[in-house]
């Protein structure tokens, strides 16, 4: 049975890999157009044994994840796969011998502690766990640590005080029955082995001294002393009355089953799961240092494989420029950990609804391309590569950014919102608002200074169509929406030129600027509006 | 002397070199740079909404208020926008109430008290230039330079306070005790093109171009900045090639200050500059 | 909480203005140290020339032919205005300082003849001025028969070849038009962009190859005052050696270029002579503590407190901020000082609008004494050591008489001189 189900979870878990690989070629290929994978081994491998990034990132943080990881890589290695592996390279080896019962404990000791950390963090109230979708991300592969190595420490100490694993192995190595001792032997390994006996046994000085003697002779080559195992000895000891239940139905003989099952599932689980992310980030970190060249060359380096690599962890948000407008906006796609997950989402699954597409993209241009996420980013993730390549796809799927919407917005369109212009202000929105008070732009006398001075008159040609001056004198006629709409407001560099030369001394860059958060606004609500006219139409 | 150190979203993976020689240059000169987690200056977010770029500002100044500290930048576009955002701070009792109520939220206060020098006001109004010119040991050879001024910090004037909106000269001054010698042009207070470079490259580059054209034609060599998002819009179009076919050289204040004082290439930046080869000393 | 700054000074100067501009400029170049506030933008609209005096007396409607018979006259007639004050030797004195200033700057002005000049405006029609820019002087050798060639630009507005010939035909017959399209530009041209590509060599060999026609047929060519911003002279010698044709400007329609010019001139120049300019700050509430003047000027986010000797008031009347209407009077803004006013609101404007005796508030101001010190209604001089200089100044209908620039300059010129006469005497 062992057999069969190790060779059906091997066969699962290869083919899920296999899938997965055709699903990022597939996905990669209809995403990223022409990415040339110029891998840099050196930073991934560094970054997988050390998991550097991470270390760099938050140091109690790598603690935890060490924790798991080493230990996990031990068990692997030197339990799970002893038979290839130390069993070679140690003639001696038995499993119950220091020091590799005592690193057994150790390592599965760590990998419980690291793994109750991970739930720990969990727990806080931080930025990424604003998010109730992610908070709970990647924890049905915790519990499935927790419960492999929870069963493992079990499946030990039942092993520990099993009456019939002992006579079993009695039998085996030894030639002892009643006569020549063997209650001396039990008395022996009830004292110090945690073995629980039916028979109630009577535990002399001199027992136990011929206990220890045929210990010596028999088991000792073997069974090192049991309190180096030290979890398993410790659940053994506190266990009790249940001892005898546990061995009379023969404990052992089941949770071993479970035991290894779960250890399968795990693997069956790694292509589908967080685990995944073992094999994807020595892979999303083979990406080359980042130097002043490469922002100049617009490298990017994101492939879907990539994206699959995070792993929820949330630094990138807490090291995120424009946090701020997150705290006011409140729309959860500002923050880089939710991004990439909705980016996941139209690369894999393509289940987002429009209302999610559209407050993506808004909160995609708010980003400053500070590149703190990129750089703190212990998977390795290029983000910054993606948040410069999502608009492109977001246009596509006809998302486009507020720039574009307007351009494509003939100025009447526009002018027609005039009607509803108060309800543009926006209440709740906290402005100078130099556009609803008269007092400041009433003063303009058209003099053309200001359409004079400007670059952006200048240089635009036909990208541009309103001057400053005429921005202003729309004002005064009270078309506010479509002055919002023109090119000028949109192209403006906000260099103040215009501003520092008014003889009247209008703020006529502040009310440009003011203008544009306006016609910034008036595209937001035209497109949430859009965005349900879609949804609804689904 | 002790200041927070604001660096803008854009120097640390940009324009690294600037990072590393404003650090250097500031170490010489005997001023302790401290980091904090400073958030983006707001500017960006001016184009969406008046409340989140005054809020990001208030966020910077109220952190570094929690440690006393006056802000410093090397970029003059954060540097106008927490000018600009103080102002308004001040002006406007309902933002003021609003921003007590965001930054509450976080275990923050701001009582207005901070105040924000950018590099070459602090070098001028703080350490004087007659005292920078004391420490210079490196004459630079008689390149030819322009400056330019960049819009946020010079304007609007009556905010940023900065230097005379219309015939600027504070940062000729710093230069030219360098050894360089600065040139009059005609563009030296205009706009670099690089707010819209993202929405608007085509005009963007457009405006570059005639500043690169009207810098050579006064014959200079090299032309300087002394920020950040005016020096990676003349970087980046030097990558393009186009600086070359004008025969200029954009270069880092921070560097030619810093050869200036005698500071090791090393602490100045990874890419070598032409004025370290032709140093005379 | 707003930044607070403390200046001394010998001399502040409110206004930044074409007064306020001398004013600053004699006082720096006196070794005053001088504090300047105002907003300079207004010189945009200044034409670039200086006029002295162009019609006296008003009703003979032809423009003068020498300002000096004028001026006697005007002496004798008007003993308020401000001429009356100075006499012919200040205001040619002022004249004279104003263009080595400007000289010393890179922008030559043609100092002043004893007759005025004729120059050719953009209407196609001659204004009477007296000191001229040297890119424009060349407008004035126009004489009967001089083949000319008038050049405008497609897409640049308020300037038309065409129309100017027609006006100018009947009493210059010879002459052609030419219509260029600007390389590599379309739609609307801003003059101070547009003025920018003359200082670009390729663009200008482009242009004289447009014009290469008609090198043989005219010898003279007149183009708006677009001829570059900070090196017009330069560009317009450049573009006469390619041409080999005498080349001048004609002022436009403001925003003006030649106005510009003097704007970045004066900017320069003044901030080298470390002139303190505080650009868009307001005087508020100024003291006088027996030496001094305090004054608070303050501006969006700064407020700097001036103490200064002496203050010179150039800040211009409507426009400029320097005269207030009330409902019923007029009131000097800064220093709420007396101001010579009709009596009532009825009579500030006649009621045709082109009445040969002018309208009444053109003549309101403030009233001076000899070396423009403000007075009350007794005649008593306000402050020892405040002037008025400029606009502001009453009984100076200076439109009609085309005397704005030499009235500024005459004023500025004496005001700062009987100042520092006095600073000098008392040290």
């Amino acid at each position: 049975m062992f057999q069969i189900a190790l060779y059906t979870s091997l066969i699962l878990s290869t083919a899920g890999l296999l899938f997965q690989v055709y699903r990022f070629k597939k996905k990669g290929s209809l995403w990223v157009p022409k990415l040339k994978l110029n891998l840099d081994l050196k930073p991934a491998l560094f970054n997988t044994i050390f998991q550097s990034r991470l270390f760099r990132a938050s140091k109690t943080r790598w603690a935890v994840h060490f924790l798991v990881f080493s230990g996990f890589i031990y068990l692997v290695f030197f339990h799970a796969l002893d038979e290839l592996t130390v069993f070679n390279l140690f003639q001696y080896y038995q499993p119950t011998l220091d020091p590799f019962q005592f690193l057994r404990n150790f390592a599965g000791f760590l990998v419980l502690v690291g793994c109750i950390g991970f739930l720990f963090r969990r727990s806080f109230n931080t930025r990424i766990n604003q998010d109730n979708k992610i908070k709970y991300k990647g924890i049905f592969s915790i519990i499935l640590i927790l419960l492999v190595i929870t069963s493992g420490f079990m499946l030990e100490t039942i092993k520990i005080i099993s009456e019939p694993a002992f006579l079993e192995m009695v039998e085996d190595y030894s030639d002892l029955d009643e006569e020549t001792g063997l209650d001396n032997l039990k008395i022996y390994w009830k004292t110090h082995y945690q073995v629980s006996f039916k028979k109630d046994l009577l535990i002399t000085e001199d027992t136990l001294e011929r206990g220890r003697l045929l210990n010596n002779d028999y088991c000792l080559d073997c069974h090192s002393k049991i309190k180096s195992a030290f979890v398993s000895n410790a659940f053994a000891m506190h266990l009790g009355k249940p001892a005898n239940f546990l061995n009379h139905y023969r404990a052992d003989n089941w949770l071993y089953p479970i035991h290894y099952l779960l250890s399968f599932l795990m693997l069956v689980c790694l292509p589908f799961s967080r685990f995944f992310h073992m094999l994807l980030i020595p892979f999303a970190s083979a990406r080359h240092k980042v130097t002043d060249k490469y922002f100049q060359k617009k490298a990017v380096f994101i492939h879907p494989a990539t994206l699959a690599a995070c792993t929820n962890c949330g630094i990138c948000s807490e090291v995120c420029s424009v946090y701020p407008n997150f705290l006011i906006t409140r729309n959860k796609q500002i923050l880089p950990h939710s991004k990439i997950e909705s980016a996941r989402k139209i690369i894999f699954t393509a289940h987002l609804k429009p209302e999610e597409l559209n407050q993506l993209q808004l909160g995609n241009d708010d980003c400053t391309m500070c590149n703190n996420c990129t750089d703190i980013c212990p998977s390795g993730i290029d983000l910054q590569g993606l948040w410069k390549t999502l608009p492109q796809t977001l246009q596509k799927m006809g998302y486009p950014d507020n720039y574009t919407f307007v351009k494509d917005k003939a100025l009447q369109e526009w002018g027609n919102k005039e009607s509803e212009k108060e309800q543009a202000t926006g209440a709740h929105e906290l402005t100078e608002n130099l556009t609803g008070r008269v007092y400041s732009f009433e003063n303009c006398v058209q003099c053309t200074i200001c359409t004079n001075v400007c670059p952006v008159v200048a240089y635009g040609g036909n990208d541009n169509d309103m001057t400053p001056q005429q921005i202003m004198n729309l004002l005064r006629l009270g078309k506010k929406q479509t002055a919002a709409g023109t090119r000028m407001v949109w192209n403006c560099l906000t260099c103040y030129l215009c501003q520092e030369h008014c003889p009247s001394e209008i703020k006529v860059a502040d009310i440009i600027i003011e203008l544009r958060n306006i016609s910034n606004q008036a595209a937001d609500r035209l497109k949430i509006m859009n965005a349900a006219d879609k949804a609804n139409k689904l | 002397m002790k200041l927070a150190y604001f660096p803008g979203c854009k120097i640390n993976f940009y324009l690294r070199d600037y990072d590393t020689s404003f650090k250097s240059l500031m170490e010489k000169l005997g001023v302790d740079l401290v980091q904090l987690p400073f958030n983006c200056c707001g500017y960006p977010a001016r184009s969406t909404s008046f409340e989140i770029s005054v809020f990001s500002s208030i966020r910077n100044f109220a952190l570094a208020r929690k440690y006393d500290l006056d802000i410093i930048t090397p970029c003059k576009c954060c540097f106008g926008q927490l000018k600009y955002a103080s102002y308004q701070w001040h002006e406007n009792k309902e933002l003021k109430q609003r921003m007590d109520c965001l930054l509450a939220d976080e275990n923050l206060f701001w009582d207005g008290k901070t105040k924000i020098k950018h590099l070459l006001s602090f070098l001028y109004n703080d350490i004087g230039v007659l005292e920078i010119k004391k420490k210079i040991d490196h004459k630079l050879p008689e390149k030819k330079i322009v400056t330019q001024y960049g819009c946020h910090a010079l304007r609007p004037f009556t905010i940023t306070g900065f230097d005379n909106p219309h015939a600027p000269g504070i940062f000729e001054e710093l230069i030219n005790i360098t050894g360089f010698k600065t040139v009059e042009w005609s563009k030296s207070t205009e706009c670099c093109g690089n707010p819209i470079y993202t929405s608007n490259k085509n005009l963007s580059l457009k405006i570059l171009n005639s500043k690169l054209k009207a810098a050579s034609e006064s014959g200079a060599d090299h032309i300087c900045t002394a920020c950040t998002h005016c020096q990676i819009q003349y970087n980046d179009l030097s990558f393009q090639n186009e600086c070359q076919k004008h025969n200029i050289t954009p270069v880092l204040f921070t560097q030619i200050l810093g050869a200036a004082l005698g500071i090791k290439k090393e602490k100045l930046g990874e890419d070598r500059l032409p004025i370290f080869d032709l140093r005379v000393s | 909480m707003k930044d607070k700054k403390y200046i001394t000074c010998d001399i502040t100067v409110i206004g930044a203005g074409f007064a306020g501009m001398v004013a600053a400029a004699r006082a720096s170049a006196l070794g005053l140290k001088t504090v300047q506030t105002g907003n300079s933008s207004q010189l945009y609209f200044a034409s670039g020339l200086f006029d002295f005096l162009g019609v006296y007396p008003l009703h003979s409607r032809i423009p003068l032919k020498d300002p000096r018979t004028g001026l006697e006259l005007l002496q004798k007639e008007m003993p308020d205005h401000p001429y009356s004050k100075t006499g012919l030797e200040a205001i040619l004195k002022s004249f004279d300082f104003l263009a080595r200033f400007l000289q010393s700057t890179g922008l030559n002005y043609v100092k002043p003849d004893k007759r005025n000049r004729s120059v050719l405006t953009a209407a196609g029609t001659f204004k009477p001025t007296c000191m001229i820019p040297e890119t424009i002087s060349k407008g004035c050798l126009l004489k009967n028969n001089t083949p000319l060639l008038l050049v405008d630009f497609k897409g640049l507005k308020g300037f038309c070849a065409g129309q100017m010939a027609d006006v100018l035909k009947k009493i210059h017959p010879n002459i052609l038009t030419l219509s260029v399209d600007v390389p590599g530009e379309g739609g609307d041209l801003n003059p101070t962009y547009f003025a920018t590509l003359f200082e670009d060599s390729s663009f200008l060999k482009k242009l004289a190859t447009q014009i290469s026609p008609f090198l043989d047929k005219v010898e003279l060519m007149g183009m708006p005052a677009v001829c570059g911003v900070n090196k017009s002279l330069d560009a317009l010698t450049r573009l006469e050696k390619m041409t080999g044709l005498d080349i001048f400007e004609i002022p436009m329609m403001p925003p003006s270029i030649p106005g510009l010019r003097l704007k970045n001139a004066f900017e320069k120049k003044l901030a080298e002579n470390n002139v303190h300019f505080l650009t868009q700050a307001k005087i508020k509430s100024p003291q006088f503590n027996g030496s001094e003047f305090v004054l608070d000027a303050v501006n969006q986010n700064m407020e700097t407190q001036i103490r200064s000797r002496g203050v010179i008031l150039a800040t211009g009347r409507f426009p400029g901020g320097g005269l207030h209407a009330q409902r019923g009077y007029i009131q000097e803004t800064v220093f709420n000082l007396p101001v010579y006013q009709p009596d009532k609101r009825s009579l500030w404007h006649h009621i045709n609008f082109f009445e040969q005796q002018g309208h009444m508030i053109n003549t309101a101001g403030v009233e001076t004494d000899n070396v423009f010190r403000p007075v009350d209604t007794h005649g008593a001089v306000v402050y020892e050591n405040l002037y008025a200089i400029g606009t502001i100044l009453a009984h100076n209908d200076w439109v009609r008489l085309k005397s704005g620039s030499g009235v500024s300059a005459v004023s500025a010129f004496t005001s700062v001189n009987d100042f520092y006469k006095k600073s000098a005497a008392g040290h």
